[in-house]
Formats: structure tokens, sequence, C-alpha cells
């Protein structure tokens, strides 16, 4: 099983139901999608690596 | 908005038959926000979003496939667990999934017979994809609540 995947897997499937949810042009969507799915992985993956000095 | 304004729309709703969005609207129909619960997507289907119906409904049936692989567990209540509550209300918010899954589980009788404490949610504790099943679950069904709250700003005309 692969965390990241499923990581990456989650974080698109709710990106792209709050783009739908709440922007109506495609292009709103698009830059939202972009916006929450960057932050999603990028924190989690960032905060994974900060995390490595604690036991 | 007057009491004689507010009777027209309804009689007007009424009249065409469908629950489309008409501005000001002080509530949308229950039977409207019961099938947006049910079947992921309906709602919107009905009030003509076709698109946000497909993509919701895309996403939260890949969502709870994905949980129910994993081996992620129905939420069901538990005698000794107070928060097992709030797994439930999550699990259940996605509908015919949860319930299908939950008859699946526990049979027609078992889940008559053994609500609200006997229930079987599935899953599989030990699996290593256990906790990540249960989030996935969860999710599906919060967005699917989302999505009703959504159906009824828009068939009350407060969202396009």
């Amino acid at each position: 099983m692969d965390h990241l995947l499923l990581l990456v897997w989650h974080a698109l499937l709710v990106s792209i139901f709050f783009a739908f949810l709440w922007r109506s042009t495609a292009v709103g969507r698009r830059n939202l999608f972009l916006k929450t799915f960057l932050i999603m992985v990028a924190g989690a993956a960032s905060l994974g690596w900060l995390m490595f000095p604690f036991p | 908005m007057t009491a004689g304004e507010s009777k027209s729309q309804r009689k007007k709703s009424a009249e065409t038959g469908k629950d489309q969005p008409a501005k000001g609207q002080s509530r949308a129909s229950v039977s409207l926000l019961l099938g947006s619960w049910f079947l992921p997507g309906f709602g919107h289907l009905r009030l003509g979003k076709k698109r946000r119906a497909g993509v919701f409904a895309a996403v939260i049936f890949c969502a709870f496939v994905t949980g129910v692989l994993l081996h992620g567990e129905i939420g069901t209540p538990k005698p000794e667990s107070p928060f097992s509550w709030l797994a439930t209300f999550a699990c259940l918010g996605n509908g015919v999934l949860a319930i299908g899954r939950l008859v699946w589980l526990n049979g027609l009788g078992g889940l008559l017979g053994g609500f609200p404490f006997g229930l079987q949610g599935g899953g599989s504790p030990s699996a290593a994809g256990f906790a990540y099943g249960n989030t996935f679950l969860y999710t599906a069904g919060l967005m699917n609540l989302l999505a009703v709250l959504d159906v009824s700003d828009i068939a009350r005309g407060e969202k396009d």
C-alpha cells in the first residue's frame, strides 16, 4: 500500500469536490483546484518531513 | 418578501412540477433534499446542474469504494463509545452506498433487527489501510452532506 498515492488520491477527490462546490466558472474551478490540491499534498509532505527529527 | 409572494412562488413551483430555483424561496422541498442525500448527485441533476451532479456522484462514489477496498469500517453506534455516533453520522451521509453496504454485511433482517447497537460495519482493524479506509468513508459521507446543503442553497435561489 502506497501511502503517498493514497494521500494524492484523497487530495485529488477533495479538491475536485470543493472546486465544483465553491466556484461556478471554469477558470475559478481550475484555480481553486490547483490551490487546494497543492496545499494539501505539499503541506502534508512538508509536515511529514518536519516530523522526521521527532521520535 | 410577503407571505402572499411566498405562497404564489410555492404554487408556481407546484404547477411546474420541478424543483427549479426560485429567487427568495424560503425553503427547499424535503423530497429533493432526501433524494439528494440518498442518491449522491440526484439533487443537482434535478435542479439542472448536470455537470456538478456528475462530478459529485463520481467523487463520492470513488471515495466510498476506495474506503471499502482499504478495509474501512462503516461507522455503527457502539454503546461504550459515544463518539461512534459521529462516525455513524458521517458514514450515513453516503446515502444508498452506506445503506447498501450495511445490507450487504448484515442482511436486510440483520439491519432492521440489529439497529442500532447490533450492526456490523465490516472492515478489518488489523489491515494496514483500515484508518485510511475510514477516512475515505467519512470524507465521502461528509462531502455528500455538503452537497445536500448546496442543493438547498440552489433551490432557495441563494446560489447559482
